[in-house]
C-alpha cells in the first residue's frame, strides 16, 4: 500500500464523472475542512484507494477499480462542487 | 478547460536515455486531445495471463500536439517501471488514460502570480513541463525552480532547464540545484541534503505571494509542506503531488 494524494484519484474518477474531480472542493462529513479533492490523503493499493481528510483522517471516499467495473463509495464527503 | 479523460491507444515513437537510471519515452497518440502543464497519465500494462498493473505518470510536455514525453525512473521493485525504462521499444503500444488531474497544473494568466516550483529526483517531470510552457508562451510571470537531486548525472530535462535559466529578462527561469550526494566541480554548495534553511534561502518568500507546487517522493513531499509551513507559506497556496515506487 502507498501513501500518495487526491492527485492519483483523477483516473478512477473519471471512469464515473465528467470533468475533472481532483480539484473539485467537498467539506469533510466529520471535521468540516474544505478542501479539493486533490488534497486528501490516499492510500493506494492495486486498483483500491482510500482518501481520507487531510486534517481529521476521516475516510472521504474509497473508489475501487476491477476488472470491468468501478465501484465509488462517498461516505465522509458533502457539498462536492466541480466547475462545469 | 480540461479535456475529458479517456483511455487511448499510445505508440511509442521515441526513447532515449535521461539519465543513466531513467528514461524518456515519446508517445504518439492519435486522439490525444492536448494536455496542461503538471497533468499526468495512468499507463496499464496486461500480462499474457491478463494480469493487469496500472500507474500514473507526470507528463513533462504540453500542448495541442497528439503526442506527449514522459520520463520514466527506473524503481527496481516496481512492477511497472523497469518495463517501461528497459523493455519497450520503438513501436510498441500502450494503454493510457489523460489526460489527468486539473489540481496539479499551471497555466500562463493575466495575474503573473509568481510560481515557486519545488522538485525531488523524478519530481521534476511536471515541473519541467510547467518551465517548458512558461517559455513557449514567452510569459513573464516570474518562476523559480528548486530541484534537490542526488548528482548531476540525476538530472532530467538538463538541456531544457538549461535553456529556461539562460532566457535573459523577464521571461527567464531561475534554477537552485541541491546535489544531495555528490556537487559538480566549482559548485557553490558542498553536496548535502535539502534542509529548512536551504529551502528558506531558495524559495520565493510568503511576503511576495508564490504558488507553490512540490512534487516528489511522499517523504520528500511531506517534509517540505512541513517546513514550507514553518517559513509561513499559507496549506493553500502549496499544491503537492506525492508519488511512490512504481
Amino acid at each position: 500500500m502507498q501513501k500518495l494524494d487526491g492527485n492519483v484519484l483523477a483516473g478512477p474518477m473519471s471512469q464515473v464523472m465528467t470533468g475533472d474531480a481532483t480539484s473539485a472542493r467537498g467539506r469533510c462529513a466529520h471535521c468540516g475542512d474544505v478542501a479539493a479533492l486533490a488534497q486528501a490523503v490516499v492510500y493506494a493499493d492495486g486498483g483500491w484507494y482510500v482518501a481520507r481528510c487531510r486534517r481529521c483522517d476521516n475516510v472521504l471516499l474509497t473508489i475501487v477499480e476491477a476488472d470491468d467495473d468501478v465501484r465509488l463509495t462517498m461516505t465522509g464527503i458533502t457539498a462536492f462542487t466541480m466547475a462545469v | 478547460m480540461i479535456a475529458h479523460a479517456s483511455w487511448h491507444v499510445a505508440t511509442v515513437s521515441a526513447t532515449r536515455p535521461e539519465t543513466p537510471n531513467a528514461r524518456r519515452i515519446i508517445l504518439d497518440i492519435a486522439d490525444w486531445p492536448g494536455n496542461a502543464a503538471g497533468q499526468h497519465v495512468d499507463i496499464r500494462l496486461t500480462g499474457e495471463d491478463g494480469y493487469q498493473a496500472s500507474r500514473s505518470y507526470s507528463i513533462g510536455s504540453s500542448g495541442d500536439a497528439p503526442s506527449i514525453e514522459l520520463a520514466v525512473d527506473r524503481v527496481a521493485t516496481g512492477e511497472v517501471s523497469p518495463f517501461l525504462v528497459d523493455d519497450l521499444m520503438v513501436g510498441d503500444q500502450l494503454e493510457v488514460r489523460g489526460p489527468l488531474g486539473g489540481w496539479f497544473v499551471w497555466k500562463p494568466d493575466a495575474s503573473h502570480r509568481p510560481v515557486q516550483l519545488i522538485a525531488g529526483g523524478s519530481g521534476v517531470v511536471p515541473l519541467a513541463a510547467i518551465v517548458r510552457a512558461h517559455r513557449a508562451a514567452a510569459d513573464v510571470t516570474p518562476i523559480r525552480l528548486l530541484y534537490a537531486v542526488r548528482t548531476p548525472d540525476d538530472v532530467f530535462f538538463r538541456e531544457e532547464l538549461e535553456q529556461a535559466a539562460g532566457d535573459t529578462g523577464s521571461s527567464g527561469v531561475r534554477v537552485d540545484y541541491v546535489f544531495s550526494r555528490r556537487a559538480p566541480d566549482g559548485a557553490s554548495r558542498p553536496a548535502g541534503r535539502l534542509t529548512r534553511e536551504l529551502l528558506g534561502e531558495l524559495v520565493l518568500p510568503p511576503e511576495q505571494n508564490p504558488l507553490v507546487y512540490v512534487c516528489g517522493s511522499t517523504p520528500f513531499v511531506e517534509r517540505v509542506l512541513g517546513w514550507l509551513q514553518e517559513l509561513g507559506h499559507e496549506v493553500d497556496d502549496v499544491r503537492a503531488e506525492r508519488f511512490g515506487g512504481s
